[in-house]
């Protein structure tokens, strides 16, 4: 793991690209959201469709498209592995005595190591996507995938640029573009042999599809005599209505924008300018490990993945450090999984330390591939676990010590030779303020309250913070939730277990949900909604406990578990608190806490914040960076990443003004107190303050 | 019958692709256009593709006084090729516009792929009455159609890059402005 270490260190020193990337990335989920807006109700449902029945039929539309290619004239070739489809394309291109080959963008090509094969027989390969021309020179590889060269700033692509071509080229967009432009026209027209990817392959007709902005894309499919589309059997799709329901969301998720500008529709009987009716088609369908993610259970969800990288845009670690870091020839949350897939689960396991498990990849998902669950399993398989990751999963142990012996506790979370050997035993960094124990648990002080008569019953989920941290909260919902008329029950319950899904102990996990839902569903059965006002409880009850346990149990108990905001509002309880408008109103500032995200869609505390008379501020900037106890690691993959996202995070939340937070997090407030003072509060408490409760 | 609403549509969601849109009424019209877009751009050169009569007949005339007017479409391929390279504008009647993304779409031929691709400033011509409304409705055309081209090309503006800081500059490897003039039937 020393490895991946020293990545990140050296990735971390580097401000210029870290500031770049965050900035970029920061645009394409601002740009995208936008986009993605606009689309109609049934447009994700239906690509889910087609996707879903793409990855369900492989064989089926493997099959159909070989048998059109062939009809059509066309050639074909079926690769089992990323070395069998290299050398099918080399010795094509040996074969016809092909010396100068112009690539469009393709991570396909980059999974089968395609350039390398091709250079060693002597063969000129260009890349022609401005991007990936650019890494390409520096002699790098894409470290995102649809924007190749996002890592690297204008001045230092100048640089690489001047020195590679020889000529002086100023660190300004246009002038670069205007010298690609000039050396790859040269090319276009000059080569024997293209090469593609494909973003869609159309089984109906053997057709492929792919979408350029620059225009690449046309010239390297319809110059060269020879055309060469290498694709993963997963871009199958069974027709034109299918390949449409791909099209009508890749570039609004990929870029923002409503279409790319060219989406170019080849196959077997395509003509070339330099071939006539003389060209050449082939079509080469990889598997490299395809198939057999059908058969996982974990791995089979990426094969719906169309490679729009929209979980990028999002990804806390990546945001920070780029995909030369984070991955390997894929790269990003996706790429995780597509390493496991193509190079299998250890490669996997190596980068999959950098997944902090927020989970907003799969809430930004077009088709929902659970990701982030998916990544916990690749830990658990193959993941090196070390001392830290031990000692962190343990943590909510420590926090019901430290509610017993709340004194000990609070002076060794000050005390700095205690920190240093924390830091030294467990690998807590010394320099983050951990939460002070307020004394005790909320199982102690727990009193029901109300007439127990009440038709809404709820079974109140406490989780770690609030029961052995700051029982105080906890108490407090309780006297919300009694105000608004519902009768609150405490069942039997153990911490919701977020840290051992976050450092990919399942096992342990699976136990811990087991007993939980043992606990709830019989709650459940009785009619109770279960409340948690953690949200990384929400999430975990919700889902993360089904997908480990698979019950219909744990279905149930997902089924019926809301996050306190979400029931509020959900409910209609909000409107028996009498609405305020109030002339100068107070702002704030609502951080949506990733976990959030999905157990409770649509920030339901913004309406309750506006409800109460608040004038709210809200940004979307992905995760705050501290993501539970993965920003008290000590360390690059940790503490220091952790600093660096948190940092950028807060300058966004200030440049609003605002001085107060409310975020329904427990951990979220650490990082934010580590840059400023805040005020944070969580919505309960908000509430209680309006209802002078 | 097309509905104006389609029409509508398309100019809007194409212009948002960062095409120029013009709509005009009658191929003397379309013609005038091409031409006064020619004139005022300095385009002494012009590649045209897929032109038949009147429209041919209407764009020679308009453009009689240019110093050059290819009809790509008479010429072998090499020399085609030849021309457009060095043409500054080539002209293109294209297959169909797809009005929810705002896109027009040519069932690939020699001609037409030239034009569109090579010269700087590329203008589609398209008849309002080939405008299809849905992707669903562009799933049915090609069904159709696509077999017999063998190739189709979608085009939505003019190529553009972000590719260095998300800085967008227009105009890479295809044409760096795309002119679409929707050609209504004169009533």
């Amino acid at each position: 793991m020393s490895d991946l270490k020293t990545l990140v260190s050296r990735a971390l020193e580097d401000k210029e690209r870290m500031n770049t990337l965050w900035r970029s990335l920061q645009m394409m989920l601002e740009s995208r959201q936008v986009a993605m807006a606009e689309l109609g109700e049934d447009a994700l449902p239906r690509l889910l469709e087609t996707r879903r029945y793409t990855a369900a039929n492989l064989e089926k539309l493997v099959a159909k498209v070989i048998e059109r290619v062939r009809e059509a004239g066309g050639n074909v070739y079926f690769a089992e592995s990323a070395e069998d489809a290299a050398k099918y394309v080399a010795e094509v291109a040996r074969s016809k005595g092909v010396r100068l080959v112009v690539k469009s963008k393709s991570m396909t090509t980059e999974e089968v190591m395609l350039n390398r094969v091709l250079e060693e027989i002597g063969i000129e390969v260009v890349e022609t996507d401005l991007g990936e021309w650019i890494v390409q020179l520096a002699g790098q590889r894409p470290s995102h995938i649809i924007a190749p060269a996002v890592h690297l700033s204008r001045r230092e692509i100048a640089k690489i640029l001047s020195s590679r071509l020889g000529i002086s080229v100023e660190p300004d967009p246009t002038a670069i573009t205007r010298v690609a432009q000039r050396v790859l026209r040269e090319k276009f027209l000059a080569a024997d042999m293209g090469v593609t990817g494909a973003n869609i392959v159309v089984a109906e007709t053997g057709a492929a599809i792919i979408v350029t902005n620059e225009g690449n894309g046309r010239f390297v499919t319809t110059f060269p005599k020879i055309l060469v589309t290498v694709a993963g059997i997963e871009k199958i799709v069974d027709d034109w209505v299918d390949a449409f329901n791909v099209l009508r969301v890749l570039a609004r998720s990929a870029t923002g924008k409503q279409t790319s500008v060219y989406v170019s529709i080849f196959g077997p009987r395509r003509t070339s300018i330099k071939g006539g009716e003389e060209s050449e088609f082939h079509l080469v369908l990889l598997d490299n490990g395809r198939m057999e993610a059908q058969k996982s259970k974990w791995l089979s969800e990426a094969l719906r993945c169309i490679r729009c990288s929209a979980c990028f845009n999002v990804c806390a670690t990546y945001r920070v450090m780029g995909g030369h870091v984070f991955g390997d020839i894929y790269t990003g949350p996706i790429g995780v999984l597509w390493t496991a897939i193509t190079r299998g689960v250890e490669r996997a396991a190596q980068i999959s330390p950098l997944c902090i498990s927020c989970g907003l990849c799969k809430e930004t998902c077009p088709v929902s591939i659970d990701i982030p669950m998916t990544i916990s399993w690749i830990k658990n398989e193959k993941g090196k676990k070390t001392r830290t990751d031990w000692a962190l999963s343990m943590y909510e142990t420590y926090t019901k010590m430290g509610s017993r012996a709340p004194r000990v506790f609070n002076w060794l979370g000050k005390n700095s030779a205690a920190r240093k050997l924390l830091e030294l035993v467990a690998g807590i960094d010394s320099r983050r303020v951990l939460p002070e124990f307020a004394g005790g648990s909320f199982f102690d002080h727990y009193k029901p309250r109300g007439k127990g008569d009440s038709s809404i019953k709820v079974a109140y989920f406490v989780d770690t913070y609030a029961a052995y941290i700051d029982w105080g909260l906890a108490e407090t919902a309780v006297r919300v939730l009694n105000h608004l008329g519902v009768d609150v029950a405490l069942p039997k319950q153990e911490g919701a277990g977020m840290p051992l899904i976050q450092y990919g102990f399942l096992e342990k996990a699976k136990k811990l949900a087991e007993k939980n839902v043992s606990y709830l569903f019989p709650y459940v059965e009785k009619g109770y909604k279960i409340i948690c006002t953690e949200p990384s409880a929400a999430y975990c009850l919700k889902v993360a406990y089904p997908k480990i346990l698979g019950t219909h149990e744990a279905e149930e108990v997902a089924k019926n578990t809301y996050e306190f905001s979400d029931y509020i509002v959900r409910t209609g309880l909000l409107e028996r608190i009498k609405p305020e408008r109030s002339e100068d109103s107070q702002s704030v500032f609502y951080h949506y806490p990733c976990h959030g995200r999905a157990a409770a869609p649509g920030a339901p505390a913004i309406k309750i914040l506006e409800h109460l008379g608040y004038r709210v501020y809200t940004k979307d900037y992905g995760c705050c960076g501290m993501a539970g106890t993965w920003g008290m690691r000590k360390g690059p993959i940790g503490y220091d990443t952790s600093i660096e996202i948190g940092r950028r995070v807060v300058e966004i939340i200030h440049s609003t003004g605002a001085k107060t937070i409310v975020t329904e997090s427990s951990v979220c407030p650490i990082q934010f107190r580590h840059f400023y003072n805040f005020e944070i509060k969580h919505p309960v408490q908000v509430i209680a303050e309006k209802l002078k409760l | 019958m097309i509905s104006l609403s389609v029409v509508n549509s398309f100019l809007n969601a194409a212009s948002r692709n960062g095409a120029h849109v013009i709509q005009t009424r009658g191929y003397e019209e379309a013609a005038r256009v091409t031409a006064r877009i020619a004139s005022e751009n300095n385009v002494s050169s012009i590649a045209l593709a897929r032109m038949r009569d009147p429209l041919l007949r209407a764009l020679r005339n308009e453009l009689a006084s240019m110093r050059a007017v290819f009809n790509l479409d008479d010429y072998r391929l090499e020399e085609a090729a030849k021309i457009a390279e060095n043409v500054d504008m080539g002209v293109t009647l294209v297959d169909a516009g797809l009005a929810e993304v705002g896109v027009v779409v040519i069932l690939d031929s020699y001609s037409a792929r030239l034009a569109s691709t090579l010269p700087r400033r590329f203008a589609a011509l398209l008849p309002a009455s080939q405008i299809i409304p849905t992707y669903d409705q562009l799933a049915e055309f090609l069904a159709r159609r696509y077999g017999e081209a063998g190739a189709a090309i979608l085009i939505a503006g003019p190529s553009g890059t972000s590719d260095i800081e998300l800085t967008f500059v227009k105009g890479v490897h295809g044409p760096g402005e795309a002119y679409f003039i929707v050609v209504e039937e004169r009533e």
